[in-house]
Protein backbone atom coordinates (compact mmCIF):
# COMPACT_ATOMS: atom_id res chain seq x y z
CA UNK A 1 0.00 0.00 0.00
CA UNK A 2 1.53 3.63 -1.09
CA UNK A 3 1.75 6.27 0.94
CA UNK A 4 -0.69 7.97 -1.00
CA UNK A 5 -3.24 4.83 -0.08
CA UNK A 6 -2.35 4.68 3.80
CA UNK A 7 -3.27 8.38 3.88
CA UNK A 8 -6.91 8.42 2.35
CA UNK A 9 -7.29 5.18 4.54
CA UNK A 10 -6.54 6.97 7.78
CA UNK A 11 -8.56 9.60 6.54
CA UNK A 12 -11.51 7.31 5.80
CA UNK A 13 -11.17 6.32 9.56
CA UNK A 14 -11.59 10.14 10.45
CA UNK A 15 -8.00 10.88 11.36
CA UNK A 16 -7.88 14.39 11.98
CA UNK A 17 -4.10 14.43 11.66
CA UNK A 18 -4.48 12.29 8.08
CA UNK A 19 -6.90 14.90 6.65
CA UNK A 20 -4.72 18.12 8.34
CA UNK A 21 -1.06 16.51 6.08
CA UNK A 22 -3.76 15.92 3.12
CA UNK A 23 -4.69 19.20 2.87
CA UNK A 24 -1.33 20.95 3.75
CA UNK A 25 0.29 18.70 1.08
CA UNK A 26 -2.35 19.29 -1.40
CA UNK A 27 -4.75 21.95 -1.56
CA UNK A 28 -1.70 25.09 -1.53
CA UNK A 29 -0.70 22.79 -5.10
CA UNK A 30 -4.19 22.46 -6.27
CA UNK A 31 -4.82 25.75 -5.89
CA UNK A 32 -1.85 26.77 -8.29
CA UNK A 33 -3.10 24.40 -10.54
CA UNK A 34 -6.47 25.96 -10.96
CA UNK A 35 -4.97 29.69 -10.52
CA UNK A 36 -3.62 30.05 -14.18
CA UNK A 37 -6.77 28.32 -15.54
CA UNK A 38 -9.03 31.26 -14.42
CA UNK A 39 -6.40 34.17 -15.67
CA UNK A 40 -5.06 34.30 -12.16
CA UNK A 41 -9.05 35.40 -10.36
CA UNK A 42 -7.87 34.74 -7.07
CA UNK A 43 -11.30 34.36 -5.82
CA UNK A 44 -12.72 32.64 -8.53
CA UNK A 45 -9.54 30.11 -8.06
CA UNK A 46 -10.81 29.70 -4.55
CA UNK A 47 -14.14 28.99 -5.36
CA UNK A 48 -13.31 25.84 -8.09
CA UNK A 49 -10.80 24.73 -5.26
CA UNK A 50 -13.24 24.60 -2.31
CA UNK A 51 -16.13 22.91 -5.22
CA UNK A 52 -13.17 20.18 -6.12
CA UNK A 53 -11.85 19.52 -2.50
CA UNK A 54 -15.69 19.45 -1.64
CA UNK A 55 -16.41 16.96 -4.04
CA UNK A 56 -12.86 15.38 -3.64
CA UNK A 57 -14.00 14.66 -0.15
CA UNK A 58 -17.25 12.87 -0.66
CA UNK A 59 -15.37 11.02 -3.40
CA UNK A 60 -11.93 9.97 -1.64
CA UNK A 61 -13.57 6.57 -0.40
CA UNK A 62 -13.89 5.31 -4.11
CA UNK A 63 -9.96 6.36 -4.71
CA UNK A 64 -7.89 3.24 -5.37
CA UNK A 65 -4.38 5.04 -6.61
CA UNK A 66 -4.81 4.26 -9.94
CA UNK A 67 -3.77 7.43 -10.52
CA UNK A 68 -1.88 9.53 -8.28
CA UNK A 69 -3.50 11.53 -5.86
CA UNK A 70 -2.94 14.78 -7.30
CA UNK A 71 -3.58 13.88 -10.54
CA UNK A 72 -7.36 12.56 -9.43
CA UNK A 73 -7.18 16.03 -7.73
CA UNK A 74 -6.54 17.97 -10.17
CA UNK A 75 -9.30 15.82 -12.57
CA UNK A 76 -11.78 16.81 -10.51
CA UNK A 77 -10.89 20.39 -10.65
CA UNK A 78 -10.54 20.14 -13.80
CA UNK A 79 -14.34 19.04 -14.20
CA UNK A 80 -15.51 21.66 -11.76
CA UNK A 81 -13.68 24.60 -14.42
CA UNK A 82 -15.37 23.27 -17.45
CA UNK A 83 -18.54 23.22 -15.50
CA UNK A 84 -18.06 26.84 -14.26
CA UNK A 85 -17.37 27.58 -17.78
CA UNK A 86 -20.66 26.44 -18.94
CA UNK A 87 -22.47 28.39 -16.21
CA UNK A 88 -21.00 31.64 -17.82
CA UNK A 89 -20.93 33.86 -20.56
CA UNK A 90 -17.00 33.56 -20.39
CA UNK A 91 -17.08 30.22 -21.94
CA UNK A 92 -15.71 31.34 -25.66
CA UNK A 93 -12.78 33.18 -23.57
CA UNK A 94 -11.31 30.06 -21.19
CA UNK A 95 -12.34 27.14 -22.94
CA UNK A 96 -9.54 26.24 -25.18
CA UNK A 97 -6.84 23.91 -23.42
CA UNK A 98 -4.16 22.10 -24.52
CA UNK A 99 -5.70 19.50 -22.76
CA UNK A 100 -7.35 18.54 -26.09
CA UNK A 101 -3.81 17.70 -26.79
CA UNK A 102 -3.69 13.72 -25.98
CA UNK A 103 -0.23 12.82 -25.96
CA UNK A 104 0.75 15.63 -23.93
CA UNK A 105 -2.41 15.09 -21.13
CA UNK A 106 -1.33 11.51 -21.26
CA UNK A 107 2.33 12.46 -20.25
CA UNK A 108 1.88 14.68 -18.04
CA UNK A 109 -1.73 13.95 -16.95
CA UNK A 110 -3.23 17.31 -15.23
CA UNK A 111 -0.86 19.80 -16.41
CA UNK A 112 -2.35 21.78 -19.63
CA UNK A 113 -1.77 25.40 -20.26
CA UNK A 114 -4.71 27.35 -21.52
CA UNK A 115 -3.90 29.00 -25.32
CA UNK A 116 -3.78 32.53 -23.96
CA UNK A 117 -0.44 31.51 -21.86
CA UNK A 118 1.59 29.86 -24.47
CA UNK A 119 4.83 30.91 -24.99
CA UNK A 120 4.05 32.80 -28.24
CA UNK A 121 1.84 34.76 -26.52
CA UNK A 122 3.57 36.05 -23.53
CA UNK A 123 7.16 36.15 -22.97
CA UNK A 124 9.11 32.97 -23.66
CA UNK A 125 11.40 33.18 -20.30
CA UNK A 126 8.93 33.62 -18.46
CA UNK A 127 6.37 30.85 -19.65
CA UNK A 128 9.84 28.43 -18.69
CA UNK A 129 10.03 29.52 -15.60
CA UNK A 130 6.39 29.50 -14.44
CA UNK A 131 6.38 25.99 -15.67
CA UNK A 132 9.20 25.27 -13.51
CA UNK A 133 7.02 25.79 -10.96
CA UNK A 134 4.06 23.86 -12.41
CA UNK A 135 6.74 20.74 -12.62
CA UNK A 136 7.51 21.06 -9.00
CA UNK A 137 4.04 20.82 -8.31
CA UNK A 138 3.76 17.84 -9.99
CA UNK A 139 6.60 16.23 -8.28
CA UNK A 140 6.00 14.23 -5.27
CA UNK A 141 5.54 16.74 -2.35
CA UNK A 142 8.62 15.56 -0.82
CA UNK A 143 10.67 15.31 -4.45
CA UNK A 144 9.32 19.05 -5.19
CA UNK A 145 10.31 20.29 -1.28
CA UNK A 146 13.77 18.85 -1.67
CA UNK A 147 14.84 20.38 -4.99
CA UNK A 148 13.24 23.84 -4.20
CA UNK A 149 15.22 23.20 -0.20
CA UNK A 150 18.69 22.25 -2.10
CA UNK A 151 18.68 24.62 -5.38
CA UNK A 152 16.75 27.25 -4.13
CA UNK A 153 17.28 27.90 -0.81
CA UNK A 154 20.55 26.14 -0.70
CA UNK A 155 20.48 23.72 2.28
CA UNK A 156 22.77 20.75 2.58
CA UNK A 157 22.06 16.88 2.12
CA UNK A 158 22.67 16.97 5.80
CA UNK A 159 19.68 19.83 6.57
CA UNK A 160 16.96 18.02 4.28
CA UNK A 161 17.65 15.14 5.42
CA UNK A 162 16.78 15.99 8.66
CA UNK A 163 13.29 17.55 7.60
CA UNK A 164 12.47 14.66 6.11
CA UNK A 165 13.89 12.26 8.66
CA UNK A 166 16.34 10.75 6.01
CA UNK A 167 20.00 9.55 6.29
CA UNK A 168 22.54 11.46 4.50
CA UNK A 169 22.84 8.64 1.78
CA UNK A 170 18.63 8.13 1.49
CA UNK A 171 18.56 12.02 1.08
CA UNK A 172 21.40 12.09 -1.86
CA UNK A 173 19.36 8.81 -3.46
CA UNK A 174 15.82 11.12 -3.15
CA UNK A 175 17.55 13.77 -4.89
CA UNK A 176 18.86 12.39 -7.44
CA UNK A 177 15.31 10.97 -8.14
CA UNK A 178 13.58 13.96 -7.68
CA UNK A 179 16.14 15.46 -10.17
CA UNK A 180 14.65 12.58 -12.89
CA UNK A 181 11.63 13.23 -12.35
CA UNK A 182 11.73 16.88 -12.92
CA UNK A 183 13.99 16.81 -16.11
CA UNK A 184 11.23 14.66 -17.30
CA UNK A 185 8.15 16.54 -16.39
CA UNK A 186 9.50 19.72 -17.37
CA UNK A 187 10.83 18.68 -20.74
CA UNK A 188 7.27 17.21 -21.48
CA UNK A 189 5.84 20.73 -20.15
CA UNK A 190 8.02 22.80 -21.98
CA UNK A 191 7.75 21.14 -25.14
CA UNK A 192 3.82 20.73 -24.97
CA UNK A 193 3.85 24.31 -24.92
CA UNK A 194 5.40 24.77 -27.76
CA UNK A 195 8.71 25.82 -26.12
CA UNK A 196 12.53 24.70 -25.39
CA UNK A 197 14.76 25.32 -22.72
CA UNK A 198 17.41 27.52 -23.58
CA UNK A 199 20.78 26.71 -22.41
CA UNK A 200 19.62 23.23 -21.20
CA UNK A 201 20.18 20.03 -22.91
CA UNK A 202 18.68 17.71 -20.67
CA UNK A 203 20.36 14.84 -22.85
CA UNK A 204 23.62 15.65 -21.17
CA UNK A 205 21.87 15.17 -17.72
CA UNK A 206 23.55 12.05 -15.73
CA UNK A 207 21.34 12.36 -12.62
CA UNK B 1 27.94 19.74 -8.69
CA UNK B 2 27.92 18.60 -12.80
CA UNK B 3 27.11 21.17 -15.04
CA UNK B 4 23.70 19.44 -15.69
CA UNK B 5 23.01 20.02 -11.70
CA UNK B 6 24.51 23.49 -12.05
CA UNK B 7 22.00 24.37 -14.92
CA UNK B 8 19.08 22.88 -12.71
CA UNK B 9 20.21 24.97 -9.91
CA UNK B 10 19.93 28.32 -12.10
CA UNK B 11 16.64 27.23 -13.41
CA UNK B 12 14.85 26.84 -10.45
CA UNK B 13 16.81 29.99 -8.56
CA UNK B 14 15.33 31.83 -11.57
CA UNK B 15 12.11 30.44 -11.20
CA UNK B 16 12.01 30.87 -7.48
CA UNK B 17 10.08 29.52 -5.02
CA UNK B 18 6.28 28.17 -5.97
CA UNK B 19 3.86 30.97 -4.57
CA UNK B 20 2.02 30.22 -1.53
CA UNK B 21 -1.28 31.32 -1.71
CA UNK B 22 -2.80 33.23 1.04
CA UNK B 23 -3.17 32.22 4.42
CA UNK B 24 -6.62 33.59 5.16
CA UNK B 25 -8.14 32.24 1.73
CA UNK B 26 -6.39 28.61 2.88
CA UNK B 27 -7.97 28.71 5.74
CA UNK B 28 -11.26 29.09 4.63
CA UNK B 29 -10.77 26.56 2.21
CA UNK B 30 -9.55 24.14 4.95
CA UNK B 31 -12.27 24.65 6.98
CA UNK B 32 -14.86 24.58 3.86
CA UNK B 33 -13.02 21.04 3.07
CA UNK B 34 -12.96 19.76 6.20
CA UNK B 35 -16.73 20.15 6.88
CA UNK B 36 -17.21 18.37 3.72
CA UNK B 37 -14.97 15.45 5.15
CA UNK B 38 -16.63 15.17 8.29
CA UNK B 39 -19.97 15.17 6.47
CA UNK B 40 -18.99 12.35 4.32
CA UNK B 41 -18.05 10.81 6.87
CA UNK B 42 -21.19 10.86 9.05
CA UNK B 43 -22.77 10.26 5.82
CA UNK B 44 -20.56 6.67 5.68
CA UNK B 45 -21.17 6.04 9.27
CA UNK B 46 -25.15 6.63 8.46
CA UNK B 47 -24.48 3.69 5.53
CA UNK B 48 -22.71 1.27 6.95
CA UNK B 49 -25.37 1.16 9.99
CA UNK B 50 -28.25 0.80 7.58
CA UNK B 51 -26.20 -1.63 5.66
CA UNK B 52 -25.75 -3.48 9.13
CA UNK B 53 -29.52 -2.99 9.91
CA UNK B 54 -30.65 -4.51 6.37
CA UNK B 55 -27.68 -7.41 7.21
CA UNK B 56 -29.16 -8.18 10.59
CA UNK B 57 -33.08 -8.39 8.77
CA UNK B 58 -31.55 -10.55 6.36
CA UNK B 59 -29.77 -12.63 8.26
CA UNK B 60 -32.84 -13.12 10.59
CA UNK B 61 -35.04 -13.97 7.96
CA UNK B 62 -32.50 -16.47 6.51
CA UNK B 63 -32.04 -17.94 9.81
CA UNK B 64 -35.88 -18.07 10.55
CA UNK B 65 -36.32 -19.44 7.40
CA UNK B 66 -33.56 -21.77 7.58
CA UNK B 67 -35.57 -23.07 11.03
CA UNK B 68 -38.64 -23.15 8.99
CA UNK B 69 -37.36 -25.57 6.11
CA UNK B 70 -35.50 -27.78 9.02
CA UNK B 71 -38.75 -27.96 11.12
CA UNK B 72 -40.56 -28.90 7.53
CA UNK B 73 -38.28 -31.15 6.51
CA UNK B 74 -37.12 -33.01 9.74
CA UNK B 75 -38.18 -36.18 10.96
CA UNK B 76 -40.52 -36.05 14.06
CA UNK B 77 -38.05 -36.03 16.91
CA UNK B 78 -36.72 -39.09 18.45
CA UNK B 79 -39.10 -41.00 20.77
CA UNK B 80 -37.28 -40.99 24.44
CA UNK B 81 -39.62 -42.41 26.38
CA UNK B 82 -43.53 -43.66 27.36
CA UNK B 83 -46.08 -42.74 29.68
CA UNK B 84 -49.06 -44.90 30.06
CA UNK B 85 -48.65 -45.99 26.45
CA UNK B 86 -47.81 -42.76 25.05
CA UNK B 87 -44.84 -41.48 23.42
CA UNK B 88 -42.84 -38.91 24.31
CA UNK B 89 -40.46 -37.49 22.03
CA UNK B 90 -37.29 -35.22 22.34
CA UNK B 91 -38.43 -31.65 23.34
CA UNK B 92 -41.42 -32.42 25.13
CA UNK B 93 -41.94 -31.58 28.48
CA UNK B 94 -43.73 -33.45 31.09
CA UNK B 95 -45.44 -32.47 34.13
CA UNK B 96 -47.12 -34.58 37.10
CA UNK B 97 -50.81 -34.14 38.25
CA UNK B 98 -50.22 -31.95 41.79
CA UNK B 99 -51.74 -35.16 43.48
CA UNK B 100 -50.63 -37.58 41.70
CA UNK B 101 -47.28 -40.05 40.43
CA UNK B 102 -46.68 -40.44 36.97
CA UNK B 103 -44.33 -43.54 36.04
CA UNK B 104 -41.77 -42.94 32.44
CA UNK B 105 -40.22 -45.46 30.79
CA UNK B 106 -37.18 -45.20 28.18
CA UNK B 107 -37.69 -47.93 26.27
CA UNK B 108 -33.84 -47.96 24.38
CA UNK B 109 -32.17 -47.67 27.92
CA UNK B 110 -34.63 -50.00 30.08
CA UNK B 111 -34.54 -47.13 32.78
CA UNK B 112 -37.75 -45.88 34.76
CA UNK B 113 -38.13 -42.15 35.53
CA UNK B 114 -40.69 -42.02 38.77
CA UNK B 115 -41.90 -38.18 39.23
CA UNK B 116 -43.23 -36.57 42.09
CA UNK B 117 -46.19 -34.45 42.49
CA UNK B 118 -46.27 -31.52 40.07
CA UNK B 119 -42.88 -32.11 38.95
CA UNK B 120 -41.98 -30.91 35.63
CA UNK B 121 -39.41 -31.86 32.77
CA UNK B 122 -38.35 -31.56 29.69
CA UNK B 123 -36.80 -34.16 27.82
CA UNK B 124 -33.86 -32.75 26.00
CA UNK B 125 -32.32 -36.14 24.15
CA UNK B 126 -32.84 -39.88 24.91
CA UNK B 127 -29.99 -39.00 27.34
CA UNK B 128 -30.74 -35.93 29.17
CA UNK B 129 -33.74 -34.71 30.63
CA UNK B 130 -34.02 -30.73 32.34
CA UNK B 131 -35.27 -31.10 35.87
CA UNK B 132 -37.52 -27.90 35.52
CA UNK B 133 -39.43 -28.35 39.05
CA UNK B 134 -40.21 -31.18 41.77
CA UNK B 135 -38.33 -34.53 42.04
CA UNK B 136 -37.60 -37.62 40.29
CA UNK B 137 -36.65 -40.88 40.93
CA UNK B 138 -34.42 -42.78 38.90
CA UNK B 139 -33.96 -46.51 38.14
CA UNK B 140 -31.97 -47.61 35.36
CA UNK B 141 -32.11 -51.32 36.07
CA UNK B 142 -29.91 -54.05 36.82
CA UNK B 143 -28.31 -53.37 33.55
CA UNK B 144 -24.68 -52.29 34.37
CA UNK B 145 -24.33 -50.91 30.53
CA UNK B 146 -27.42 -49.17 30.41
CA UNK B 147 -27.03 -45.90 28.73
CA UNK B 148 -26.11 -43.29 31.13
CA UNK B 149 -29.03 -40.23 31.43
CA UNK B 150 -28.28 -37.11 32.09
CA UNK B 151 -30.44 -34.65 34.66
CA UNK B 152 -29.62 -31.32 34.39
CA UNK B 153 -31.27 -28.98 36.90
CA UNK B 154 -30.00 -25.27 36.04
CA UNK B 155 -25.77 -25.18 36.63
CA UNK B 156 -26.10 -28.87 38.12
CA UNK B 157 -25.52 -31.93 36.31
CA UNK B 158 -26.13 -35.32 37.46
CA UNK B 159 -25.01 -38.46 35.82
CA UNK B 160 -25.86 -41.76 36.61
CA UNK B 161 -23.57 -45.08 36.71
CA UNK B 162 -25.96 -48.07 36.97
CA UNK B 163 -28.15 -46.68 39.71
CA UNK B 164 -31.31 -45.67 41.75
CA UNK B 165 -31.58 -42.34 42.90
CA UNK B 166 -33.72 -38.97 43.30
CA UNK B 167 -33.00 -36.00 42.19
CA UNK B 168 -35.00 -33.24 43.42
CA UNK B 169 -35.04 -29.54 42.25
CA UNK B 170 -35.51 -26.91 45.37
CA UNK B 171 -36.13 -23.01 44.79
CA UNK B 172 -32.26 -22.39 45.61
CA UNK B 173 -30.15 -25.72 44.20
CA UNK B 174 -30.91 -29.32 43.07
CA UNK B 175 -30.47 -32.23 45.91
CA UNK B 176 -29.60 -35.85 45.04
CA UNK B 177 -30.46 -38.98 47.08
CA UNK B 178 -28.25 -42.07 46.04
CA UNK B 179 -30.21 -45.39 47.00
CA UNK B 180 -28.40 -47.69 44.93
CA UNK B 181 -24.91 -47.58 42.36
CA UNK B 182 -23.28 -44.68 42.00
CA UNK B 183 -23.82 -40.86 41.06
CA UNK B 184 -21.78 -38.36 39.68
CA UNK B 185 -23.31 -34.71 40.49
CA UNK B 186 -21.49 -31.71 38.92
CA UNK B 187 -21.55 -27.78 38.73
CA UNK B 188 -19.03 -26.34 36.72
CA UNK B 189 -15.49 -27.94 37.80
CA UNK B 190 -16.98 -29.19 41.15
CA UNK B 191 -17.81 -32.65 40.69
CA UNK B 192 -18.81 -34.90 43.55
CA UNK B 193 -19.46 -39.03 43.02
CA UNK B 194 -21.99 -40.09 45.62
CA UNK B 195 -22.84 -43.79 46.38
CA UNK B 196 -25.00 -45.59 48.16
CA UNK B 197 -26.93 -43.49 51.39
CA UNK B 198 -25.22 -40.47 50.16
CA UNK B 199 -26.85 -37.28 50.01
CA UNK B 200 -25.31 -34.60 48.04
CA UNK B 201 -26.81 -30.76 47.20
CA UNK B 202 -25.52 -28.06 44.85
CA UNK B 203 -26.73 -24.62 45.17
CA UNK B 204 -27.75 -22.58 42.33
CA UNK B 205 -25.45 -19.89 43.47
CA UNK B 206 -21.82 -19.42 42.32
CA UNK B 207 -19.17 -19.59 44.63
CA UNK B 208 -20.43 -22.32 47.02
CA UNK B 209 -19.22 -26.16 46.84
CA UNK B 210 -21.73 -28.96 47.27
CA UNK B 211 -22.93 -30.33 50.33
CA UNK B 212 -22.66 -33.92 50.84
CA UNK B 213 -23.97 -36.01 53.52
CA UNK B 214 -25.30 -39.50 54.41
CA UNK B 215 -28.53 -40.51 53.93
CA UNK B 216 -30.89 -43.73 54.33
CA UNK B 217 -31.22 -45.31 51.06
CA UNK B 218 -34.69 -46.71 51.56
CA UNK B 219 -37.55 -45.68 54.22
CA UNK B 220 -39.67 -42.59 54.56
CA UNK B 221 -38.04 -40.15 52.20
CA UNK B 222 -38.12 -42.92 49.26
CA UNK B 223 -41.44 -43.85 50.31
CA UNK B 224 -43.35 -41.70 47.60
CA UNK B 225 -40.84 -43.10 44.58
CA UNK B 226 -41.62 -47.12 45.73
CA UNK B 227 -44.98 -46.52 44.92
CA UNK B 228 -44.74 -46.80 41.58
CA UNK B 229 -42.59 -49.20 41.92
CA UNK B 230 -42.85 -51.89 38.96
CA UNK B 231 -45.46 -54.51 39.87
CA UNK B 232 -43.23 -57.58 41.00
CA UNK B 233 -43.47 -60.66 39.15
CA UNK B 234 -43.34 -63.83 41.23
CA UNK B 235 -44.62 -66.77 39.00
CA UNK B 236 -41.79 -69.44 38.63
CA UNK B 237 -39.12 -67.71 40.33
CA UNK B 238 -37.85 -68.54 43.71
CA UNK B 239 -38.25 -66.64 46.69
CA UNK B 240 -34.77 -65.30 46.97
CA UNK B 241 -34.88 -64.14 43.69
CA UNK B 242 -37.82 -62.43 44.39
CA UNK B 243 -36.43 -60.90 47.60
CA UNK B 244 -33.45 -59.40 46.14
CA UNK B 245 -35.92 -57.89 43.43
CA UNK B 246 -37.65 -56.17 46.29
CA UNK B 247 -34.41 -55.42 48.12
CA UNK B 248 -33.42 -53.17 44.90
CA UNK B 249 -36.98 -51.72 44.86
CA UNK B 250 -36.67 -50.80 48.30
CA UNK B 251 -33.35 -49.53 48.50
CA UNK B 252 -32.37 -51.93 51.15
CA UNK B 253 -29.80 -54.45 51.48
CA UNK B 254 -30.71 -57.99 52.17
CA UNK B 255 -28.89 -60.68 54.53
CA UNK B 256 -29.76 -63.49 55.61
CA UNK B 257 -29.51 -65.18 59.19
CA UNK B 258 -27.96 -68.23 58.03
CA UNK B 259 -26.63 -69.47 54.78
CA UNK B 260 -28.93 -72.32 55.24
CA UNK B 261 -31.84 -69.85 55.49
CA UNK B 262 -30.78 -68.27 51.97
CA UNK B 263 -30.30 -72.14 50.88
CA UNK B 264 -34.06 -72.49 51.57
CA UNK B 265 -35.30 -69.32 49.84
CA UNK B 266 -33.01 -70.15 46.87
CA UNK B 267 -35.19 -73.46 46.56
CA UNK B 268 -38.70 -72.44 47.53
CA UNK B 269 -40.31 -71.58 44.34
CA UNK B 270 -43.75 -68.77 43.40
CA UNK B 271 -46.40 -69.01 41.61
CA UNK B 272 -49.14 -66.55 41.27
CA UNK B 273 -50.32 -63.11 39.89
CA UNK B 274 -47.94 -59.83 39.71
CA UNK B 275 -47.76 -58.21 43.32
CA UNK B 276 -48.97 -54.81 42.70
CA UNK B 277 -48.21 -52.86 45.83
CA UNK B 278 -44.82 -50.80 47.49
CA UNK B 279 -41.67 -53.36 47.70
CA UNK B 280 -41.86 -52.75 51.53
CA UNK B 281 -45.67 -54.02 51.90
CA UNK B 282 -45.13 -56.55 49.22
CA UNK B 283 -41.83 -57.86 51.30
CA UNK B 284 -44.19 -58.69 54.01
CA UNK B 285 -46.85 -60.08 51.85
CA UNK B 286 -44.62 -62.56 49.68
CA UNK B 287 -42.89 -63.54 53.50
CA UNK B 288 -46.38 -64.16 54.85
CA UNK B 289 -46.62 -67.16 52.73
CA UNK B 290 -43.14 -68.78 53.00
CA UNK B 291 -41.21 -69.67 56.34
CA UNK B 292 -38.94 -66.66 56.91
CA UNK B 293 -39.71 -63.30 58.17
CA UNK B 294 -38.36 -60.40 58.66
CA UNK B 295 -36.20 -60.54 61.67
CA UNK B 296 -36.48 -57.49 64.49
CA UNK B 297 -32.38 -56.95 64.14
CA UNK B 298 -33.21 -55.59 61.04
CA UNK B 299 -32.29 -51.90 60.95
CA UNK B 300 -32.17 -49.00 58.83
CA UNK B 301 -31.30 -49.96 55.61
CA UNK B 302 -30.51 -53.67 56.54
CA UNK B 303 -33.59 -56.26 56.46
CA UNK B 304 -32.60 -59.27 58.28
CA UNK B 305 -34.18 -62.62 57.00
CA UNK B 306 -34.53 -65.47 59.39
CA UNK B 307 -36.56 -68.03 60.69
CA UNK B 308 -40.27 -67.95 61.06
Amino acid sequence: MTSEQQLVKAMGRGDEAAFERFFRDYAPRLYRFVLPRVRGDAQLAEEICQEALGRAMQKIAGWRGEASLFTWLCQIARNQLTDHWRRTVQREQFEVLSEDDPEIAAAVESIQISALERPENRNARAELLRLVQVALDRLPMNYGNALEWKYIDGFSVAEIGSRLALNPIATQSLLARARRAFRDIFSTLAGGAGATAPGFDWEDETS
Amino acid sequence: MTPPSRKLEHLLREAGHRPEPDAQMLERLRAATHAAWQAQLAERRRQRQRWFAIAASLLLVAVGGLLMIRQQDSVPAMVVASMDGRLLRAGEEVTAPAAGLVLLRMPQTGTSLRLAPGTRLRWRTAEAVELLAGRIYVDTGHESDALPLRIEAGPVSIMHVGTQFVAERLADGVQVLVRDGVVRMSRGNDIVQLSRGETAKASFASGTAIERTVSASSGEAWSWADALAPPLLVEGRDLRSVLQEMAYQAGFTLRFDQASIESRAAGTMLHGPAIELPPTQALHAVLATSDLRVLPASSGDDVLIGPR
